[in-house]
């Protein structure tokens, strides 16, 4: 592992965590129990295409098992890790498919996979199949969070191929 | 593997949007005739309402959150958890929306079933 790889893994580990963190603070705007939004997988996809997928899942991994030790219980783990594995796997699937230019349509599938995960695992805790109804709320949210942080990650991405990070 | 337009994609997400708002709609909008509250906490059902024989509104205390029982509905009236998704998505009159507070496992439910022995009062 070269140092510049494991300093680009850690600032973008750190990024990832801000999001996360900053991310609770905001009030969930609809009455969805336990679900967050997902900002901080927009650092996996930057990572998946700055770096590598391996990268980015280490990456995922690292941010959903420290954002759970700063401010989160047992029941934060589970959401943070389903949404954060599954949108990690939507974007390997997706890498091949959609290059740079399309990485706001990667985030928003991303987005719709992550949310759609937490709401699985809110369905298994609350043991409450009609929770399962909030699934088009999540897709609405989904494609508008993951259009606009997606959009943000491919112009940003653009910006650090420049700086030459890899 | 060929690549999509973004044209393509527009219209797909356009459509998933779509397609979302009208169930949202659907089920918001419904009528139900039977209208029996469930309220649950820590996955133990506590109380059992016919909100069609409520009259005059009340309200239940548990541990950490305030139900108000009103007639054809029932709402989150305070709770001290420290998201208040449960207070802020305010009165259901269908079984679509459940009322969830996740960090207090308190939840109310509105379901048809008939044939309940369903309390009125408190
Ligand atoms: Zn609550």
């Amino acid at each position: 592992m070269s140092a510049k790889r494991i300093t680009s893994i850690a600032i973008l580990t750190a990024v990832a965590l801000t999001i996360f963190i900053a991310e609770a603070q905001i009030p969930v705007l609809i009455a969805v129990p336990g679900i967050k939004l997902g900002l901080s997988n927009i650092i996996t996809i930057v990572a998946a295409y700055l770096l590598s997928r391996r990268d980015a899942g280490i990456i995922m991994m690292l941010r959903v098992f420290l954002g759970s030790v700063f401010g989160g219980s047992m029941l934060a783990f589970f959401y943070s890790a389903a949404g954060g594995i599954c949108a990690f796997a939507v974007i390997c699937l997706l890498y091949k498919i959609f290059d740079e230019k399309q990485i706001w349509a990667v985030s928003v599938f991303a987005a719709i996979a992550h949310n759609l995960a937490q709401l699985v695992i809110a369905v298994a805790i609350m043991n409450s199949p009609a929770i399962i109804w909030y699934a088009p709320w999540l897709v609405i949210a989904a494609v508008v969070t993951g259009a606009f942080t997606g959009v943000a990650a491919q112009l940003s991405l653009g910006r650090l191929k420049n700086l030459n990070v890899k | 593997m060929k690549s999509i337009s973004n044209l393509k994609l527009i219209v797909i997400f356009a459509a998933l949007i779509l397609a979302s708002a009208a169930s949202i709609l659907i089920m918001t909008e419904r009528r139900q005739d039977a209208l029996i509250a469930e309220i649950y906490s820590e996955g133990k059902l506590l109380y059992t309402i016919d909100l069609n024989k409520v009259t005059e509104s009340y309200t239940i205390e548990l541990p950490h959150n305030t139900v108000l029982v009103e007639h054809g509905q029932i709402s989150m009236k305070c709770a001290d958890c420290p998201d208040q998704v449960c207070v802020r998505q305010g009165k259901i009159k269908n079984g679509a929306y459940p009322i969830v507070c996740l960090p207090n496992r308190v939840e109310i439910r509105i379901t048809n079933k008939a044939g309940v022995d369903a309390v009125t009062g408190r």
